[in-house]
């Protein structure tokens, strides 16, 4: 992915991804809440190298503290965190495809929220954890049209 | 060590009571449009609702076209009815209510053993106590206390309520109509001469600034002489349909 592309699709990415999180109560099943950035974050990280899986999780981190709220710096590291890891399981020659993208993101989910409950501990880490398992499952399911969109977009670059 | 700096940065301007510059400017970016979203999914949600809820509506629909249909009814019905009326005054040859308007009210509340009834007008109105109150034309009640928006009647059938009354044949016969229970009035009569007969209609008198003459009251049901007393009475049954009252006038 070329770099304005990269700079253009993280932009937009996050501002839709952002925009649908803020309305999350529309897209809540069963009481499980879908976390579209880090979908995005997680999809980004699939198509494309460390550095940049890293930068996307940094802006996500940005975009989803402020919306949240919450310090920046937690959410900064553990989405930039979690960006880079993606990017670097891929840079590994590991083919994703739409069913490993899924749980690509099921994992990379429960991981991001995992470093953010050590940066934070949360008041009730039994519900953050049953919450954040729930999410996962539901951004698996998200990641696979996401994937697919960007897979075609956006060729994967070998590091 | 960016993200770092981010959260000293944040930390900073909340110390200060001042809003986080980075996070207000997120949030007014992406907040307008959620807010957009939220209520255009508001929109498809409600959409979706009003399908599931389409029998039911219809039902609703039906039954409401329904109660219009008879509203319908019952306005033709009243208004012939009222015809029926004018008529029958006319052959009475009973006066008009001068210098009287009507105001339309609702009953709203009846107390019926305490025999009362609460209307919808009120003091804005100029309703006053004293004035009659009328369901169709027969005399229904006199206006005992008046608020702003409300007013208390007693019916004619009340014992607390004393009318003028009078039977208007080859010569009159007057006297005075009090109530004496839920469906029965009594008219004492203060002359003793004119003869009076089951079915004769009584009227108000009209000695009262308030309440006119010729407001029928009711039908006489029989006739007696109290010969140790020696006046004479009739029993009346009202005119007005007191179970049936929902829409009454007051005359001011």
């Amino acid at each position: 992915m070329k770099a304005t592309t990269y700079i253009f699709a993280v932009l937009i990415g996050l501002f839709v991804a952002g925009v649908l999180q803020a309305s999350d109560r529309w897209f809540t099943v069963f009481g499980a809440r879908p976390l579209f950035i880090l979908v995005f974050v997680a999809c980004m990280g699939m198509v494309n190298r460390p550095a940049w899986g890293a930068g996307a999780g940094f802006l996500a981190g940005i975009v989803e503290g402020s919306l949240a709220g919450a310090n920046l710096t937690q959410y900064v590291t553990s989405r930039a965190l979690t960006g880079f890891c993606v990017a670097w399981v891929r840079s590994t020659d590991l083919q994703f495809g739409v069913i490993l993208a899924a749980i690509g993101t099921l994992l990379s989910t429960l991981g991001a929220n995992a470093i953010l409950m050590i940066f934070a501990p949360p008041a009730d880490i039994g519900s953050f954890i049953r919450a954040t398992i729930f999410s996962a499952m539901y951004n698996g399911v998200l990641a696979m049209p996401l994937f697919a969109v960007l897979q075609h977009f956006a060729k994967p670059t070998k590091v | 060590m960016v993200g770092f700096l981010l959260g000293r940065v944040q930390t900073y301007h909340r110390v200060e009571g001042r809003p986080d510059p980075i996070a207000n400017a997120i949030q007014s970016t992406i907040l307008p449009p959620a807010a957009g979203l939220q209520g255009m999914m508001s929109g498809v949600n409600h959409f979706f609702s009003g399908l599931g809820q389409t029998p039911a509506l219809q039902r609703e629909n039906e039954a409401l076209r329904q109660r219009v249909a008879d509203f319908k009814n019952f306005e033709a019905r009243e208004k012939a009815l009222q015809q029926q009326i004018d008529a029958l005054r006319k052959l009475s040859k009973l006066p008009p209510e001068p210098d009287k308007t009507r105001i339309p009210a609702r009953v709203i509340q009846f107390s019926p053993h305490e025999a009362r009834m609460t209307l919808n007008v009120g003091s804005e109105k100029g309703i006053k106590p004293g004035m009659a109150v009328l369901q169709g034309d027969g005399l229904l009640g006199v206006i005992s206390t008046v608020s702003s928006g409300e007013s208390q009647l007693n019916l004619v059938t009340s014992t607390q309520v004393r009318v003028g009354g009078m039977i208007v044949k080859e010569a009159v016969a007057a006297g005075l109509v009090r109530g004496q229970g839920p469906d029965s009035l009594v008219l004492e009569f203060i002359e003793g001469t004119v003869k009076v007969d089951v079915g004769d209609i009584v009227i108000t008198s009209g000695y009262s600034k308030q309440i006119p003459r010729g407001i029928p009251i009711g039908q006489v049901e029989s006739f007696e002489k109290e010969i140790s007393y020696g006046n004479r009475r009739a029993r009346l049954v009202p005119m007005a349909r007191v179970g049936s009252a929902l829409e009454v006038y007051v005359l001011r």
